[in-house]
């Protein structure tokens, strides 16, 4: 878990790299958080001594955003880790899309069907072409999986 | 469930139906029922509503199948309830949170009294007003009338939408008392900050061993009847307080189910809370058994759904 | 009376309830979101059947053998099992990458095993004064508990302490969503309803570490992922002596004991559960330990520390449970069901009128590492191979067990959408190398840290007075202080090393 910066990729290139661009997020994210604190945090007067419900989040934000600056000041000269292959991203996005379609699908197509289908689409992606592996695999995994969580774990399954 | 499974069982219902003369006004149930458990499986609700729905399968002639929904302190469970088929072939085991207390506090996504019908009240724990043993207090009134003198003191309850603070707060207002409401993760951390002196006052269910034991001490009861292990401590309207909070678990229904089948289902279930396998386990859950009909049951959270609302209005201003 | 307890125990149904619990648990632990809680929920109508002392032992085998099942996915394949293997796979899986698979298990079990019959012996010396020692654990005591928590994993958790800070942060901010543990509103929930239960644990965790592994893996394509490195290291390390696993466990004699104390004692508290102790005793062990720079990169200690600590929560757990009818957790919870259904009430009064019963059960529970052991031995000789399996057919079925895992929390779907957000979240923070774990105890503790902080002012009207006139608060912030200090200096230490080579 120690941060790795990257040192393969050449320096200049990834001044701005992905530390820099999630440290932002945060930052932004915070500063979001803070703004809509009022409308998403009600606060009913009971009458009780002590800080209210927006206290502690109001507190971390602030933490958070000041951190985040700290970061993003203090590692502003190092080499960030390097964005990656946009390829790369594209795989990744469309894996998490493939599970995000299969959410959404499942209450209409079943458990089955929608979570065999995404082991058989993240196969294909991950380079496997025989078809007993990338379909009956999947496939026959999906059913275990649902026959346990009937019959064993008596979990009320889509 | 899958619907091949329905399917398969509704041509199965079909044929019986075709062969057997007999059957022609008594096809219900036909499939197995689906009792619905607010909570996760595992905990008191849970497992009497398992062995409630064990005991009541062969006078039904059908499975009745537990599932838990657990999430939102019952809330979930009641919402996906109240948006189910009324067809009878879903139940729900509540407990009175999510029927008549978190409803008058905040927007659920249904309505307690209009989505549901109330088919039998089967047990409910009793809560206590319970203080360390080696408190000054002795009596509610005593403790009330301390906390009248600019002296404030805290009790705990089980969690922020307790039905046990609602009847507190109200307390409170009625008599002037200074009570602070400190909210714990369930009754258990209520319970263990009274034990350690973190907290004057707890107003939680399950007391009786640390009570026997001498490590705390019963004031009062929230409910509306005394508690049987204890029939000498007062509830809060013997004591002379106009204020209750009635513990419920009840069988629910949605609203719109076929009046026989409502019958069907509240023989059967009557029947199997009355019986002594029922009792027996109960005994040993340490919980009591409550045995309400449906329009006492209903009487009973209509009352306290509306006296908790007319306390949350007053309280948000 | 313990003679009469050892008696109750030589029954053949005692020594089956033994085998198949363990078993049942190491298996229901491996599998990335699946838990004690459920498998023993489950498992509570079987024991209508058995007398009480097979009933019970059957249910406390699968709770201890699921706590050590999360660290064998965590090890082989970095997706821990359970929340509390999390801290194994840090190093564990390191390990397993370098091809000593078989080694990691090993101390991973015999860990295990340490910290059960350690916080076993503690329940049966001294369950009594430590379940007072519990109750005098207040909101404003655990407030400074969570608080000295968070120092250590932030100053000690390895990797940049920056970086730590910010994904505690980033942790406890993920908390708040949900409702407010005082007034019970909610917060952050955008009037979504199924967004008022808050970021659920378990589906995060399965979400940070195996769905992110999933993303990382179709991120890599087609290029041999880091799985498929040292595969035949690993099939020649599997059959290594096992004397190897008994050496290095002599030698870090002195971690194991603090790690066993600590997963002990945060046991005995309510509501902080066994992911936490692991992660401070892995912080702990690694500030202690003369090669720490070796932590995170594959070092037996890192395995060894957060095992025995989680382990021996176990034994914790049970204290206020049996002596005063409170559980602590939710798998506490559904035990003190389990006992009560077999007319075994908790409470002051059980060890009274349930003597033997309690004292035999106390007996099976150090005896259950036999089992332990040998099944899990015997797992391993199966287990190790997993690691073998190519990744583009492991990581299809990581990805289904994933969304059935979220799903069985709770039965919904919205936990399965967490569970990919936090998936997404997971790949894209380790792709810029930021470390997960903080983020992780972050969620753990933020709420309750919110909740202990506003009770304790609460109760004292809202002054601060009542942090300063406690002893055991004070102690605490000295300690965590000490812990600042000490880290500063090894830091300062450090730099002028380097700049002195």
């Amino acid at each position: 878990m120690s941060v790795e910066h990257s040192t393969s990729t050449p320096p200049g290139a990834s001044r701005h790299g992905l530390q820099t661009l999630v440290c932002s997020v945060i930052l932004g994210l915070a500063a979001c958080g803070l703004l809509t604190l009022q409308a998403q945090v009600t606060v009913f007067d009971f009458g009780d001594p002590g800080p209210d419900a927006r206290f502690f989040p109001r507190m971390v934000l602030w933490l958070l955003i000041l951190v985040a600056g700290l970061r993003l000041w203090r590692y502003r000269r190092t080499p960030d880790s390097a964005l990656g292959a946009a390829a790369g991203w594209a795989r990744a996005l469309a894996a998490a899309l493939l599970v995000t379609a299969a959410i959404a699908a499942m209450n209409t197509l079943g458990f089955v069907i929608s979570v065999a289908a995404v082991g058989i689409v993240l196969a294909w992606l991950l380079g496997e072409r025989r078809l007993r592996f990338s379909v009956l695999l999947p496939l026959l995994v999906a059913l275990a999986i649902a026959w346990v969580a009937r019959h064993g774990l008596h979990l009320p399954l889509p | 469930m899958s619907s091949l499974r329905h399917h398969l069982l509704w041509i199965l219902a079909a044929l019986l139906l075709a062969v057997s003369t007999s059957a022609w006004s008594d096809d219900y149930p036909a499939r197995p029922i689906t009792l619905v458990v607010p909570y996760g499986a595992g905990g008191t609700t849970d497992i009497s509503a398992r062995q409630l729905a064990k005991l009541a399968e062969p006078l039904l002639g059908q499975p009745v199948v537990v599932e838990n929904r657990p999430g939102g302190g019952g809330v979930n469970a009641m919402r996906a309830v109240s948006r189910a088929d009324a067809d009878g072939y879903t139940l729900i085991a509540t407990t009175s949170s999510p029927t008549f207390v978190t409803p008058a506090l905040r927007r659920v996504g249904y309505d307690p009294l209009q989505d549901f019908l109330p088919l039998l009240n089967y047990s409910g724990p009793y809560h206590g007003v319970l203080v360390s043993a080696d408190s000054p207090y002795h009596s509610l009134d005593a403790l009330l009338a301390a906390t009248q003198d600019g002296k404030r003191l805290s009790y705990a309850t089980a969690g922020a939408l307790s039905g046990a603070r609602l009847a507190f707060t109200q307390l409170a207002r009625e008599t002037g008392a200074q009570l602070q409401h400190v909210p714990f993760n369930g009754a258990s951390g209520a319970t263990a900050a009274l034990l350690g002196q973190h907290v004057d006052i707890a107003l939680v269910p399950a007391y009786r061993d640390l009570v026997k034991d001498g490590q705390l001490r019963l004031l009062a009861v929230l409910d509306d009847q005394p508690d049987p292990d204890f029939p000498e401590v007062p509830t809060l309207e013997q004591a002379g307080y106009d204020i209750q909070f009635p513990s419920i678990v009840a069988l629910m229904l949605p609203r719109g189910v076929a009046a026989e089948r409502v019958e069907t289902l509240r023989q059967a279930f009557t029947e199997a809370a009355a019986s002594p396998a029922f009792a027996k386990v109960m005994t040993k859950l340490n919980q009591p058994v409550r045995v309400l009909p449906g329009p006492a049951l209903a009487a009973v959270i209509e009352k306290n759904l509306h006296a908790y609302q007319r306390l949350a209005e007053a309280l948000k201003r | 009376m313990l003679l009469d307890a050892f008696h109750a125990l030589l029954d053949v149904w005692v020594l089956i309830a033994a085998l198949c619990g363990v078993a049942i648990g190491i298996v229901i632990g491996a599998i990335p979101g699946l838990g004690p809680t459920l498998a023993i929920a489950l498992l509570i109508p079987v024991t209508f059947t058995l007398s009480p002392i097979p009933a019970i032992i059957l249910l406390l085998g699968v709770y201890q053998g699921a706590i050590f099942g999360g660290s064998i996915s965590a090890i082989l394949l970095n997706v821990p099992g359970t929340p509390s293997s999390a801290a194994t796979a840090l190093d564990g899986h390191a390990m397993a990458r370098q091809g000593r698979a078989g080694e990691a298990l090993r101390i991973a079990l015999y860990a295990s095993v340490f910290g059960n019959v350690f916080s076993c012996l503690v329940l049966i010396l001294l369950a009594q004064p430590l379940a007072s020692l519990a109750l005098d654990f207040g909101p404003a005591q655990m407030t400074a508990l969570m608080t000295f928590a968070l120092a250590i994993i932030v100053l000690f958790g390895g990797g940049s302490m920056l970086d730590a800070a910010l994904m505690t942060l980033v942790g406890v901010a993920a908390g708040i969503v949900g409702l407010d543990p005082i007034e019970g509103l909610p917060r952050f929930t955008f009037g979504s309803f199924a967004a008022e239960d808050g970021l659920a644990l378990i589906p995060v965790l399965i979400g940070l570490f195996a769905m992110s592994e999933v993303l990382l893996q179709a991120f890599a394509g087609r290029q041999q992922g880091p799985a498929e490195r040292g595969i035949d290291a690993v099939s020649s390390q599997t059959s290594s002596p096992r004397a190897v696993g008994w050496l290095s466990l002599w030698k870090m004699r002195v971690t194991l004991l603090i790690s066993s104390a600590i997963g002990t004692f945060v046991g005995i508290l309510p509501g902080i559960g066994s992911t936490v102790p692991a992660f401070v005793s892995y912080g702990l062990a690694r500030s202690r330990s003369r090669h720490g720079a070796r932590f995170g990169h594959g070092e037996p200690e890192g395995v060894a520390a957060p095992e025995a600590a989680n382990n021996a929560v176990t034994g914790g757990a049970l204290v206020p449970m049996l002596a005063l009818g409170i559980p602590g957790d939710a798998v506490t919870a559904v035990i003190l069901g389990a006992f009560m259904l077999q007319g075994l009430t908790p409470g002051p009064f059980l060890f009274q009128q349930h003597g033997v019963e309690v004292y035999a059960i106390f007996e099976a529970l150090i005896l259950l590492s036999i089992p332990c052991i040998l099944l899990g031995l015997a797992m391993f000789r199966g287990a190790v191979h997993v690691i073998r399996i190519q990744p583009r057919h492991l990581f299809p079925i990581i990805a289904m067990l994933a969304i059935f895992g979220a799903f069985s929390v709770n039965n919904s779907l919205f936990d399965v959408a967490v569970m990919l957000g936090a998936g997404v979240v997971g790949c894209v923070l380790r792709r810029a190398g930021f470390p997960l774990p903080p983020l992780l105890i972050g969620l753990i503790l933020g709420p309750p840290l919110e909740q202990s902080l506003r009770q304790a002012l609460l109760t004292s009207s809202g002054s601060t007075a009542i942090f300063v006139h406690s002893p055991i608060v004070m102690g605490l912030a000295a300690v965590t202080l000490l812990c600042v200090l000490g880290a500063a200096y090894q830091r300062y230490r450090a730099a002028r090393r380097e700049r002195a080579a």
